[in-house]
């Protein structure tokens, strides 16, 4: 949900990014605006969005989205450069904020009655500040009021050079075509006709030709001055047209080489996205055999640790003497049951090195129990221990079979009685056993 | 057609450089990751 999101953000900020490079600022603003929406940490959009702002002429607006940038990316911003920029020319930034400020209060003449005032303001306004749009549409919005529709014209052009998808000055040109086509405006001829020439076209007046040669001096004299007045204004007009789009021209040089540079960034940015996506599938397979692993080593510690309890309790029976005890456990023994060294070296110890004395331990004191007959469950216990430790113990046997004997379980100890004759034949207790056996009723 | 006076209402004055400071506390800089974080943190309690 969240990479739609920013992907979402990142396709309005390129819808920006194209309507800027076309000089739709208006359009830009509009996508720049909806990018930040998704994405205030948009870094790019804040910054090209302050570019247009300070292209219309909105300077405090610019230099809020740059100082917004600058606060969610303090390195390597070029907002700082940005800011640095305006505030370089001290007298030309205080100029433009009392540009604004004029513009300000012409708005506030025109909304309560005072449009000629407003006007006065405005024409300052319109020089000091030649990009601040608003200016300029609500100065052609008077204008057109008082029907001077070429002067309004001349500043909706205006308007329309800079962002050229301002609806505002597309409405009112449309306005003004209207206007002109109901009823024609009251236009001094000369300036009329000087704009045809401005077409491209050269329009001589053509005046009724008197057959006298006064007259004809006198046309002659007025057709000289026009076309002095027309070479005048071929020569002026395309200078002042060159220079107007030189300025143009330049500020569009500029905007494209930050949108060239806006374009490598993003490249940048996408490899580095694709790279980090990469990165991220890489680390989440390793995550996932990790996970795996982690599960595994979890089961393996958990037994290890049951094993190592079982290895302590055992030294520290066998620490007590319980010798019963650690001669019963001897099943439940291996040389394996804990990779360890110190538990193999302790295994080893008992079971092996000692293991015969656990065993004649465990018989001894068995043997003796049942002989002098004290004890005898105890000692019962010590001979089937010795038993576990020896299976073949026919003495163990036997002595188990006195044991219980001596108990009264004479049932156990035919049965064991029984089992030395029929299994060691041989053994020394062989004969005890069958003595022993012809005593049980 | 333009109506003089509807039109005029709608120009709004520019930002002046001693408004800037407001102008940037006041932003609201809530976007829409902000919300999505909202929203599943609320499904998280009543869940």
């Amino acid at each position: 949900m969240y990479k739609r999101i920013i992907r979402t953000a990142n396709a309005y900020y390129n819808v920006g990014l194209s309507r800027a490079q076309v000089r739709d600022l208006t359009g830009a603003v509009d996508a720049l605006s909806r990018c930040l929406e998704l994405n205030k940490r948009h870094v790019e959009a804040r910054n090209l969005l302050g570019l247009v702002y300070n292209e219309m002429g909105e300077t405090v607006l610019a230099l809020r989205e740059w100082v917004l940038s600058r606060s969610y990316r303090a390195q390597s911003n070029p907002a700082e450069r940005y800011i640095r920029d305006v505030q370089a020319n001290q007298n030309h930034f205080e100029l433009q904020m009392q540009g604004v400020e004029k513009y300000n209060q012409a708005v506030h003449q025109a909304q309560t009655g005072g449009a000629d005032l407003a006007m006065v303001t405005l024409k300052r306004v319109v020089q000091t500040n030649p990009n601040l749009l608003r200016a300029h549409l609500l100065l052609a919005l008077l204008y057109m009021q008082e029907k001077s529709y070429s002067k309004a014209g001349k500043l909706l052009t205006h308007v329309l050079m800079i962002d050229r998808g301002n609806a505002t000055a597309r409405r009112y040109q449309q306005a003004i075509r209207e206007l002109q086509h109901k009823a024609p405006e009251t236009v001094d001829p000369v300036e009329k006709n000087l704009r045809q020439t401005a077409r491209a076209e050269v329009v001589i007046p053509a005046y009724g030709v008197a057959a006298s040669s006064y007259l004809l001096n006198a046309l002659y004299v007025l057709i000289g001055v026009a076309i002095g007045i027309l070479a005048l204004y071929f020569l002026v007009i395309p200078g002042k047209e060159k220079e107007y789009a030189a300025s143009a021209q330049q500020q569009i040089n500029e905007i494209n080489s930050e949108i060239l540079s806006r374009d490598a960034q993003i490249a940048e940015l996408q490899r580095t996205i694709e790279a980090l996506e990469q990165d991220k599938a890489d680390i989440q397979g390793t995550v996932d055999d990790m996970n795996t692993a982690s599960n595994e080593a979890a089961d393996a510690r958990n037994k290890m640790v049951a094993a190592y309890d079982k290895a302590l309790n055992l030294a520290l029976i066998y620490a007590a003497g319980d010798i019963a005890t650690v001669a019963e456990q001897y099943p439940n023994y291996t040389p394996e049951l804990v990779d360890s060294d110190s538990y193999r070296q302790f295994y080893n110890y008992i079971y092996v090195q000692n293991f015969e004395y656990l065993y004649a331990s465990c018989f001894n004191e068995g043997q003796r129990r049942a002989n002098e007959g004290f004890e005898l469950e105890f000692g019962v216990r010590l001979l089937e221990a010795a038993r576990v430790l020896k299976p073949d113990s026919s003495e163990a046997i036997f002595w188990e079979g006195v044991a219980y004997h001596r108990i009264g379980d004479l049932g156990k100890a035919r049965e064991l009685y029984q089992k030395v004759i029929d299994e060691y034949p041989n053994s020394a207790e062989a004969p005890q056993a069958v003595a022993q056996i012809a005593q049980i009723p | 057609m333009i109506k003089f006076e509807e039109e005029i209402a709608k120009f709004k004055p520019s930002p002046e450089i001693d408004e800037a400071e407001d102008l940037i506390m006041a932003d609201d800089m809530t976007d829409m990751t902000d919300f999505m974080v909202q929203i599943l943190k609320e499904m998280k309690e009543k869940g």
